[in-house]
This record gives structure tokens, sequence and C-alpha cells, in this order.
């Protein structure tokens, strides 16, 4: 990158207390091959914020760094305030930390309803009993049953998942994330290969379940982006060069060389 | 006009009922106690008929082997929630068949009067202490074997169990070395705790009997509930997804540790009933030829499913129990490999998968018939051929008559009954090349129509 | 100290621990390349073993006739095994891989108890190297064993060529780790799975024809060499052949050190015991109560005996000291 566009790259901020999540100088490297290059970033309690990059930027990498599937080489993560960085997947989960992925994850075999009633055991403190019978328990049962209607796979309730649509694993993926007090939303690529309706009615979807909670977003889709986020990280390289105001970043020479890419320069 | 909400929450009542009935199996509570009870039922048949014709005209096993059946049918049921629920494929589970036997045979020196509580001997609750032993050895090999998933797991769990079947050889006195350990059922009343001496007595098989399958249905009854907990389920999402499980809280670790405790659990229980029924445990008991009968009987059975293991093991006990040939294993090994790849799903799976079928037998009827017709032909000439082969190894010499499954005498010495029975062998394998098309068509059809 | 004892078997023990490594990189080649672990390596181990015997002992041509056409055999069957039963499962996970391959050694037991009887082939080392190519001390080292080690290291030279040297070994190295992209560059993976397969069982039924006259050949040699090998594996570390290397050199000097020693646990504690000059009660024979107890059978127990259960107590501690393995990689 060319000296001007270092120049406008956002200062590193301090963490401050209202921070969902808080990275500083977090960097991955794979044997030699460095992906993410001291990333510095801070996500407000209750912010919608998206990230955006071009393919191969490292979106999925960070968003692994942060739930804790990849070990950091430097750096660390706070989420809610707590150093998660050497936490397991599981650990960081229970702080309230709750992801979707890009290629859909779900557990094929078990029923809609079974998938969501997972995603609520932890939070409604059911623990690894062996005691209890989960048929029995009604608080759960109507409590899984309400957010598949939020998810509006209500007439899929008992379907395996495994025989779902695509853009109804999807939702059913948002369905498992949104599960339990999980207050801070991590959706990989929610709206990946959908056509633009089925895009709608997800993006309202994520509106109305995510109401209140912190939403950490990856996209491709611009006007998903622009009119969902209140603020907008720019990922290149493993390097964020933007982190404001949708607006803002849309006007920002910087994201335009980034995703227009070299052909600008060559042009000058 | 009601909000979205509302909307949501009224319909959410509608739900609430139809929740509590629709349970995994999809049967209601209702019928699934029923099976129980009737489960109760065939079991108290087996101890007043055993060894004898029910009703004037069903043979019925006798009560050691009806034991032994139990035992084993329990052993598959723990290995199913391991592989079935759980997803974990393991080569060394007899270790926790054979301690659990071990255990029942060193407490059983101690059956009278344990603790001076009068009016109390142990003979009852023998199979518990090999559960108690199968929970203690999960609990210590699991801590360091269920790291990990999937193929290392299943190479760990095949030397860990070589080293307790290497082990025992080498605990010539205490675990009997190559023979095993034995103890004799002493004339002792069989006294049921607080209640008092039964005419019953403890050296008589069908008093065994009674012990096993009281503690069978219990085991039986027990691992169903386990599906349907917290525990149980996560098993079953650990196998579908295990990375997705940690993020919805859980450590896939600790699941999988649990699942292994649990199975180690009636393993042992199933160990204990067989050692109480043979008097004794062996070294053959920890081998890795019976762990791959409990993979065996469950994959066959049909992996999952309730029923898989229980349908596995009787398939298993009728190839090695009724069925007059020494060559079982054989005919096990081909059928376990032939469902590998084309029926992963068990018989139970093929059962299930054709019961929305059923409306539609007439389309079966041929592709199927002739599948099956074509089966038996290319079955009947290989299994003429393998007795024939295995009489010529074992008494070829002497006698050139061999005996296939005792049916009819053909003599090995002429070629042409070498021939024949080749070509008969031959002749099914074509009908079943030549029909395979229909029947994978059928096939596809009743699975689709079978998800749905 | 016998040191002739002592070079001699650890020679013994490096055929040994060379021929297992035979068997263990022909399985971590297809695991590298496949993903399948082949549970059925050692029965192509056996296969190559009762193959010799046939085409040696049977059918009356000598063992170098054997040598090199029963590799070939094997090696086609194991192609064969791979085109219509392992690719047929690969669409059902690794797991359901490996319960076929689990099937498929049960089935070629029996199938080879059914042909040949349960009963041991004997088989003589041939006669041109029978006798002992040099002693030390007074151990005589046998020349069959040194065949065996020439045999294995020409092998493993030859390979090492063939991946690093060739285009062929270039391909098969990047298809090892990236089959897709060898795929896209118009490269038929399929047909290099096969290959590979063919020649990972090769290699284990060669070590089942030199392995020959020292091994007891019956049905249930892939039962016994099977275990072994998967310890070999993931002591090493799976995937790593240089670990595989390593492990199966441990393993298989050890195992023969303990075999040919005539020690038991308790001479070798009385050993030390004189070596530091203690008087020791214990030193007389355990009393009955105390072999009653596993530690009497413990102290009992013969050399011989801990050589059996070295290999898995070895993986015990591995996995729980250093699960990778001595040599591995994280697992993909």
């Amino acid at each position: 990158m060319s000296e001007a566009l270092v120049q406008q790259t956002q200062a590193a901020p301090r963490p401050s207390g209202n921070a969902a999540i808080a990275l500083q100088g977090v960097e991955k490297a794979f044997g030699r091959i460095k992906v993410i290059h001291g990333v510095d970033l801070e996500i407000e309690k209750g912010e919608r914020h998206a990230i955006i990059g071009p393919n191969g930027a490292g979106k999925s990498t960070l968003f692994h760094l942060i739930t804790g599937k990849y070990s950091k080489s430097k750096g660390n993560v706070f989420v809610n305030g707590e150093d998660v960085t050497h936490m397991r997947p599981f650990e960081i989960s229970r702080m309230g930390l709750s992801r979707s992925f890009q290629i859909t994850n779900i557990f094929a075999n078990m029923s809609v309803f079974e998938n969501v009633r997972c995603g609520l055991l932890w939070a409604r403190g059911y623990g690894y009993s062996f005691w209890r019978l989960l048929g029995f328990e009604k608080a759960l049962n109507d409590e899984a049953a309400q957010i598949v209607y939020d998810i509006g796979l209500e007439a899929r309730m008992h379907t395996p998942a495994g025989v779902l649509s695509y853009a109804e694993q999807r939702a059913l993926e948002i369905g498992i994330t949104i599960a339990g007090d999980n207050d801070v939303i991590m959706l990989d690529e929610p709206t990946a290969g959908m056509s633009s309706s089925e895009t709608t009615q997800i993006v309202g979807l994520i509106e109305r379940v995510t109401e209140g909670k912190t939403l950490v977003m990856v996209e491709h889709d611009m006007s998903v982006v622009f009119n969902l986020a209140d603020r907008i990280s720019v990922l290149v390289y493993g390097e964020i060069i933007a982190c404001d105001t949708p607006e803002k970043v849309r006007e920002s020479r910087a994201v335009q060389e980034a995703y227009l890419g070299a052909a600008l320069e060559e042009e000058h | 006009m009601t909000t979205t909400s509302e909307r949501t929450y009224i319909n959410a009542l509608d739900v609430r009922k139809k929740n509590i009935r629709f349970n995994p199996a999809g049967l209601p509570v209702g019928i699934q106690v029923f099976m129980f009870a009737m489960l109760a039922l065939i079991l108290l048949g087996g101890y007043f008929s055993g060894g004898e014709l029910a009703f004037g005209f069903l043979p019925v096993p006798t009560h050691t082997l009806l034991s032994q059946s139990l035992a084993i049918i329990l052993f598959a049921m723990s290995y199913n929630m391991l592989l079935g629920q759980g997803g974990m494929l393991s080569f060394g589970h007899a270790v926790y068949y054979g301690f659990g036997g071990y255990a029942v045979v060193y407490m059983a020196y101690f059956f009278e009067a344990p603790f001076g509580l009068p009016g109390f001997n142990m003979a009852p609750f023998l199979p518990l202490f090999g559960g108690l032993m199968g929970v203690i050895l999960a609990v210590i090999l699991g801590s360091f074997s269920t790291r990990r998933a999937g193929t290392v797991f299943a190479m760990i769990s095949l030397g860990l169990g070589q080293l307790a079947y290497s082990a025992a050889a080498v605990f010539k006195n205490s675990l009997g070395g190559e023979d095993g350990k034995s103890f004799a059922r002493d004339e002792h009343p069989f006294i049921i705790p607080f209640i008092g001496e039964t005419d019953l007595w403890f050296y008589k098989n069908d008093t065994i009997y009674l012990i096993i399958a009281f503690w069978f249905l219990i085991a039986v009854i027990l691992i169903f509930l386990f599906s349907r907990t917290p525990a149980g389920r996560l098993s079953n999402a650990v196998r579908d997804n295990e990375e997705r499980v940690e993020f919805i809280g859980y450590s896939m670790r600790s699941v999988r540790y649990l699942v292994f405790i649990g199975a180690g659990f009636f393993a042992g229980v199933a160990g204990g009933m067989s050692a109480l029924a043979f008097e004794s445990t062996t070294q053959s008991d920890l081998s890795n030829f019976y762990s791959g009968v409990a993979l065996m009987a469950v994959f066959v059975g049909g992996a999952g499913f309730f029923i898989g293991p229980i349908l596995g093991a009787l398939i298993y006990q009728f190839f090695a129990q009724v069925l007059p040939s020494t060559l079982y294993e054989l005919y096990l090994g081909i059928i376990f490999l032939v469902m590998v790849m084309f029926a992963p799903q068990g018989v139970a799976g093929i059962i299930l998968m054709h019961i929305a079928f059923v409306k539609r037998w007439r389309k079966l009827l041929i592709p199927y018939g002739a599948a099956i017709i074509a089966t038996m032909v290319a079955v009947f000439g290989l299994v003429v051929i393998a007795e024939m082969m295995h009489h010529v190894q074992i008494a070829g010499a002497s006698d050139p008559n061999a005996h296939p499954l005792d049916w009819f005498s053909i003599d090995t010495s002429l070629a042409f009954n070498w021939i024949w029975a080749g070509a008969v062998m031959l002749a099914g394998l074509v009908g079943l090349y030549l029909i395979r098309k229909q029947v994978s068509e059928a096939w596809d059809q009743a699975r689709e129509t079978g998800d749905a | 100290m016998d040191w002739g004892f002592i070079t001699v078997t650890l020679l013994d023990g490096l055929a040994r621990g060379l021929y297992y490594f035979l068997v263990s990189a022909g399985l971590t080649l297809i695991f590298s390349m496949m993903g399948v672990l082949n549970f059925a390596h050692a029965s192509f181990f056996m296969l190559g073993g009762y193959f010799a015997y046939i085409i040696a002992q049977e059918w009356g041509l000598t063992f170098w006739i054997a040598l090199p056409a029963v590799p070939l055999i094997v090696g086609a069957i194991g192609m064969v095994v791979e085109r219509f039963g392992l690719r047929h499962v690969h669409k059902f996970g690794h797991v359901a891989e490996l319960i076929f391959t689990f099937g498929l050694a049960f089935l070629l037991q029996e199938f080879v108890k059914l042909v040949f009887g349960q009963d041991t082939k004997p088989y003589a080392v041939p006669e041109v190297l029978q006798g002992t190519l040099f002693t030390v001390g007074d151990q005589p080292f046998g020349s069959y064993r040194a065949f065996m080690i020439l045999v294995s290291i020409s092998i493993f030279i030859g390979l090492y060529l063939l991946l690093t040297r060739t285009r062929v070994g270039m391909i098969i190295q990047a298809a090892l780790t990236h089959p897709n992209t060898v795929s896209n560059l118009g490269h038929n993976v399929p047909l290099i799975f096969m290959a590979v397969f063919g020649v990972g069982t090769a290699l284990a039924a060669l070590a089942g024809v030199i392995a020959l006259p020292t091994d007891a050949l019956q049905p249930g040699s892939a039962a016994r060499l099977g275990p072994i090998i998967f310890v070999i594996i993931v002591v090493g570390g799976l995937g790593s052949l240089n670990g595989a290397l390593v492990a199966s050199m441990i393993i298989g000097i050890l195992t023969t050190m303990f075999d040919a020693s005539q020690l038991s646990v308790f001479s070798v504690m009385e050993a030390v015991a004189n070596m530091l000059g203690i008087e020791w009660s214990l030193l007389e024979r355990p009393t009955y109560e105390l072999r009653r107890l596993m530690i009497g059978d413990l102290i009992m127990m013969s050399t011989k005996q801990v050589g059996a259960l070295f290999p898995y107590l070895l993986m015990v501690l591995i996995l729980i000291f250093r699960p990778q393995g001595l040599l591995g990689k994280r697992e993909s």
C-alpha cells in the first residue's frame, strides 16, 4: 500500500469500559505466513458492526480469533471487559458470545426444534445433567418453540435439520446463535448465497432478534451492510484500513482503492 | 391487531401441547411405557419356560443361553451409546465388559452377609459391581483417551484393549491368565433384601436368569431415558457437529467423557451378568474379537437406533448359537462388509426407511423380490462351497462327506459337486448384478419417501 | 555385560523395526493422502506371507520369485479394494471408511482361515541365506537378518528417490496435502489414490514376505501385528513418516531385546538391589499370598511378557504426556 493510505489508517484505540468486544494488537500467523497484522478494534455494547473486505482479507480468520478457535500469535482479545485471549471456545461462548458460521454448521440429524433447544441448554442451567428428562421441561420447550417461531421455521419444527433448504438452514443457524442469553452475536456471512427476497427476509429476522444486543457481522452484500450497520470496519490483507460510520467509509479513498485495487493506481 | 410478539406467544401456546407429545422416538409416552411393560412380560415368560416349549410349540432357549443373550444385548446397547449416540468408534469396548466380569467373580466370593447385615446377601446386586468396575476403569482410561475423537480415539481404544488383553495373560494369579477366574454358585437361597428368603436357589440357572433379566430391564430403561436427557442430547450433537457444540457453551471433550463413562458402566454390568451366568470370566472376554462383536452387532442392527443393537445382538446370537456351522464368523463378516458398503443404516434403518413405503408395496415387489431370490441363491451356493472347503480342511482325508448347516450330505471328493455349487453361487451373483439398477431405484425412492 | 548379546540383539531389533516401518510407512502414506486409516493394512502383510508361502513352497518356485511377485500381486489386490470398496464408502466419511477396513480385516482373516486352515505354516529361511554372517563375542548374527535389513533400506532409498526426484513423486507429494488443487491441474487424483493405496499395500506385503521365515504364519498374524502398527503411528505422530520411523525403531528394537533376554522383573530388581548392595527381604521368592495379588504377578513377569505389553504402555504414556506423538503435527 502507498504511503498516503497508511496515513489514513486509524490510530490504535484504547479499550474502553463499554466495549463488548475489544481487540488489541491481534496478530495471527500460520507458519511463516502472517494473515492478520496487528488489528485494533473496539465494538461498543449494543452496536451493530459490520466487517467488510475483499476475499481473503482474513474476515473469517478474525472471527475464529475472537471466538477462540484459533490461537493468537500476538495481542489480546476482550469480551465484555474480560480477557479471553487464552480461553477455549466453549468458555468464551459461556460468557455470552455466540457465532454463526459461513458454512452452515447445524446438527443435521436432529430436528429444527431440538437444534434450537440445544442452543438453550447451557444458558438455562441444564449443564451436563443426565437425570432430567427434557420432554418434561415445559419452560425450556416453550422458549425453544418461541425461537423457532421467531425465525419463521414453525412449519418445519420437527423436520431433521439436514433436509431443510439452504435458506432455512441459514435461518436455523441464526436461531441457534441467538438462543440463550447471548448478548454478543457474531454472524459470518448470513446472507451468503441467497436471492434478494431471501436476503430481505433474513435481514428482517436479524434486525428483530438482535434488538438490544451487540451484533458483529461479516458481509459481502453492501446494501445489507449499509442499511444495518452503525459502524463498518474494512479489513484488507489482515489490516483494518478504516473503521467508521457507513457514510464516511463510503467516501474514504483508502477503501475505494482497496476495492477497486491497483487498476486505479495504474491509470495515474 | 395482535403484535408480532403476541402472535408468536399465542402460537407457542398451541405448540406447547405438541411439544410434550413429540419426543424423539415419535411415540407418545403411553406407548413407550406399554412397550417396556411388554418387554418385562417377555422376560418373565423366559423365566417360566426357559428350555421348554412355550405355548406348547415354541422352543425357548435354555436359561443360561437366555442369560448370555441378555448380556450380549446389553453389551451391544452400551456400545451403541458410544457409537450410535456419541459418534465415537471404539475397538476396545470389551475391556469394560471383561473387567466387569472379573469384578463380579471376585465379589462373588464375598456374597454372603456383607457388612454383617442379617438376612441380606450380595447375590442380587452382583451385576452392579460389574458396572462399578466399568465406571472406575472408564474414568481412568477415558481421562486421556477421549481428548480426540474419530480415528485417533479408535486407535487409542484398540491399543488399550490390546493392553488389557495382554495384561490378563500376564497376571496369572490375580486375573487367572488365559483360563480366567471362576467361582461356584453355592447352595444358598436367594434372599430378596428386606423381604426375606425365597424358595429360589442361587445355584439354579433360572434364579440367575431372573436376577439378570431384572437388571437388564432396568438398564434398558435407563439407557432409553438417557438419550432424552441433556447429556444424551448433547452426545447426539457432538456426533453431528462437535465443533458447533463448543459454540453453544459445552466442552465437546466433557460430553464425550461423560458418554464414555456411561457406556463403560453398562458394559461392566453386561460383563457382570455374563460372569454370573457362566460362573467365570476368561481372557477372551477382553479380546479385540469381542470388541469387534459389539461393533458388528450395533452396525448391522443399526447404529443410533434404540432397537438397532438389540436386533444386531440377536442376529449375532442366531449365527453364533443357533446356526449349526463353525463358519459363522465368516458369514457374519460377509454380512457386515456388505452392509457397510450398501446399507450403513443397518437393519433398523432399513425397516424404518420402508415403513412409509409399505402402502406402495406393489412397486417394491418385483425388484426386491428378485433381489431376495438372487441373494438366497447366491448365499446357498456360497455356503455349500464354504462348508465344503472347511470340511476338507478339517476332515477331508477320513470322511469326504460334508454337511453344510447339517442340512444334507455332499461328497467333497467329487469335482462335480464343487462345480455346480460354484455355478449356483455365480448365478445368484449374476442375477443380483442384473437387477441392481431396479433395486437401487426402488431403494432411493423408499429413502426419499422415508425422509419426508 | 555381554556386548555380543547386546549388539546382535540390537541388530535383530533393527531388522524387525525396519519391516515394522515398511508396514507403517505404507499406512502413513495412505493416511496422509486419503485420510483413511487402513485397519486392514496388517492383513495385507499377512496376505503377503501366505502368497509367498504358496508361490515359494507349494508351487515350488523359489523365494526369489516370490519376493518381487508377491508385492505386485497384493498391490494389485489393494488397488481393486480401493477402487471398488473404499471409494464407495468414502462418501460416508472417515469413520465409515475405518469401519469398512475393519470389516475387511476381519473377513480376510476368516477367508484365510477357510482356505489355509488355522495351523501355522512352516517356512524355512532360503538356503543361500541360512547361517551366520558374523559373530560378535560368541553371539551369531544371522545372514537372513542382514538380508532383511538390506532389502528394507534399499526400498526406502528407492521410495525416497521416487518421491523427491521424479515428476510422479512430486505430484504425489502435492496430492498428499492439496488433492483438489492437483485435480484442478488436470492430474487424475482418483488414479493417484488407487496407485498410492496399491503401493502402500505392496509395501506391507513385501514386509510379510521378508518376515515370513522369522514370524509364525497363521490367520492370526494380522491381528497380532495390526495393533502394534497402530501404536507405532500413534506414538510417532499420525501422518509423520519420520515419526513412524523413529517409533518403529524404538518398538522393534526394545521388544526384540525384551523377547531375547531371559530375565524377569524380579531378577532385574534383584540385580539392581545387589548392585546397590541392599539386603532386601523381598528378594526371597514372593510368598503365595503376595503372588495372589497383582504385585506378585507383576514381579514375576518375564521380560518377554513385558515385551508384549511394552508398546501399549508406551502408547499410553505418549498419549498422556505428548498427545500429538513424538514427531506429530496437529491433526488436520
